[in-house]
């Protein structure tokens, strides 16, 4: 699976690392002071790394877990999200990690007791309220699961905690560590969904919609509360045609009852992180018609983006009340 | 295109031949050398030379799809001589900062930690190869690619059982060189692969060509023209679009080439 492990000084000799270390003997490794040293430089080319990515087994320091900006949340009192992992094992071509790091290789924070250690102050902090955790902002949760263990060792924090709630933010269907296990009511597994369309052409080696909904299917039926994230809507020619038959098709397949949440939101970027992603895929349609920029912000142009956000969220609300529906706008 | 640097010419001989390179020139100490898929610089031995013929090599030719390849000797402690490794890492005595090449395929040969040294070694280091170019080569040629398209390709010519004693026996070196050629060659190709090269279709740099002539476009309005250019090219290189050349002005032309680029784009996202 990787033919290269950077190992960064300060966890050289964590249990976790020992544990990757002999998971992959065959990988070189290479040892580093600090991962910034390999993930940070600038003369680096992200889509070249994602033909062959490292593993990067580091420590983060600092900030583990940081609140949401204010309009990003679930209906919780706060919000937070951390990353125990940057980049992602698929390749989305809309994904805003190709534009916003230099290194394509997967940088595994293996200091997991501090992220939990962190996530139980912001918890003691808050008494009493509602505090939402969201993982998966800058990796799939789930997709490299196998490798990081990073279920088994969360989790079991949450089942503790009925105050607080964690998301699993995915498109993996690699859900057996959470299936073998009893379902959590407090931790959300939301699946990135997409037309076959638009999943075909755009998100590279992620598992097909089919699987995803079998393993949403799967998790409902074993009980574990589920989030649609239709996010994010891409548009192209029939586009509003073909997500509302897709969102038929989802919410006459996922049970009722065990939808958590959905939320709703157009393909939009930062700037300066829509340009790099163009530099590194010139030729990628996606990135070239019917945008504007606003704001600092590239998004879909105003009537194009009203179309989509307005009749896709008419069809979500015709199976979800307006308090499960969140929509990004 | 390949850029190879080497420090000696007994280990560039092998690749002159290989590749039916021919002398095309020297700057101070550097010999240059070309053929239709690769061109070489002879550095002369160290760091700095690497370091100046690297830059020599790239200023001279502005190549910005080229991999860069140092080959040349190094020692080590314990792989057997005639050996190839790969840099994974490289160091210098003299200079804190360190380069960490990465790869966007498998690479035939092992990675090593190469540390490049002002002086030869027998003071061999586990896991170290010892060389005296790699730092110069790498630190120069990342002005003219990234860390994935430059890599140090080195032969181990002694190790702790055999250590380097002077002076060198060059044709050796050039038959250890030799040995490898091939699976550099086809190593270079595979990299080489990974790079993407788009040229304007024959219709899009006609229209190219007409409209810088019709049109007087500001710095800006030139850029952008260039780019929507490229942009029509991926989505729709055939397609004739000379009617755009009737716009009364750039400002319109520009329209006309964005409506386009909508148009396909919206049919071609997915
Ligand atoms: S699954 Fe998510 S994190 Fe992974 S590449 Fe796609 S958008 Fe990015």
């Amino acid at each position: 699976m990787f033919d290269r492990i950077y190992i960064e000084e300060a966890v050289r000799d964590l249990p976790m690392t020992r544990k990757l270390i002999e998971r992959f003997p065959k990988a070189e490794q290479i040892a580093c002071e600090r991962y910034g040293e390999v993930f940070n430089p600038k003369r680096q080319n992200f889509r070249a790394q994602k033909r062959n990515p490292a593993l990067i087994l580091a420590e983060k320091k600092g900030n583990r877990v940081l609140p949401t900006p204010p309009d990003y949340g679930l209906g919780a009192d706060h919000h937070f999200y951390f990353s125990h992992m940057l980049n992602c094992l698929y390749d989305c071509r809309y994904c805003f990690l190709q534009g916003m790091y230099q290194s394509a290789n997967y940088l595994l924070f293996v200091n997991f007791d501090d992220f939990i250690e962190d996530i139980r102050s912001e918890i003691d902090a808050h008494p009493g309220e509602r505090c939402f955790f969201f993982s998966g902002y800058d990796c799939d949760s789930l997709a490299m699961d196998s490798v990081t263990g990073f279920v088994d060792r969360f989790l079991p924090l949450f089942s503790d905690l009925p105050t607080a709630s964690l998301e699993l933010r995915t498109k993996s269907v690699n859900t057996a560590s959470l299936l073998k296990r009893e379902p959590i009511e407090n931790v959300v597994t939301a699946f990135s969904l997409n037309p076959e369309p638009v999943a075909e052409a755009l998100e590279h080696k992620a598992p097909s919609v089919d699987a995803r909904l079998a393993a949403i299917n799967k998790l409902a039926s074993a009980g574990w509360k589920i989030g649609l994230r239709f996010d994010p809507l891409i548009y192209f020619k029939d586009a509003v045609d073909v997500y509302q038959d897709f969102i038929d098709r989802v919410f006459n397949t996922v049970p009722m009852d065990a939808v958590h949440s959905v939320t709703l939101g157009a393909f939009r970027s930062p700037k300066t992180i829509f340009k790099k992603m163009e530099s590194l895929y010139p030729e990628e349609p996606l990135f070239m018609g019917n945008l504007q920029l606003q704001g600092g912000m590239i998004s879909y142009a105003g009537a194009i983006e009203d179309e989509l956000i307005g009749t896709i969220s008419d069809r979500i609300l015709g199976f979800v009340n307006r308090d499960r529906f969140f929509p990004c706008q | 295109m390949i850029h190879f640097a080497t420090a000696l010419h007994c280990e560039a001989n092998p690749v002159i031949h290989f590749y039916g390179m021919k002398p095309c020139g020297q700057l101070g100490k550097a010999r240059f050398f070309k053929g239709e898929t690769a061109r070489l610089v002879v550095t002369g031995v160290g760091s700095i030379a690497s370091a100046i013929g690297v830059t020599s090599l790239g200023e001279r030719y502005s190549e910005p799809n080229a991999l860069w390849l140092n080959l040349g000797i190094c020692g080590h402690p314990s792989l057997y001589i005639g050996d190839a490794l790969i840099a994974s890492s490289i160091r210098s005595e003299a200079a804190k900062e360190r380069f960490f090449p990465q790869f966007p395929i498998a690479t035939p040969w092992r990675g090593q930690e190469v540390r490049t040294l002002a002086s030869p070694s027998s003071q061999y280091q586990p896991g170290v190869a010892f060389d005296m170019e790699a730092y110069g080569f790498y630190s120069a040629a990342l002005a003219f690619t990234t860390v994935e398209y430059a890599h140090c390709i080195k032969i181990v010519s002694d190790n702790e059982a055999q250590p380097a004693n002077a002076p060198l026996d060059k044709s050796l070196i050039s038959d250890h060189i030799e040995t490898h050629i091939q699976s550099i060659d086809t190593f270079a190709g595979q990299i080489l692969d990974t790079l993407g090269t788009t040229e304007f279709s024959e219709s899009l740099a006609a229209l190219q060509k007409r409209a810088l002539s019709k049109f007087r476009f500001a710095e800006t309005q030139r850029h952008q023209f260039t780019e929507r250019l490229r942009k029509l090219n991926a989505l729709e290189p055939e397609t004739e679009f000379d009617t755009t050349l009737q716009a009364p002005d750039t400002k319109a032309l520009l329209n006309a080439l964005q409506v386009q680029i909508d148009q396909l784009a919206s049919t071609q996202v997915c």
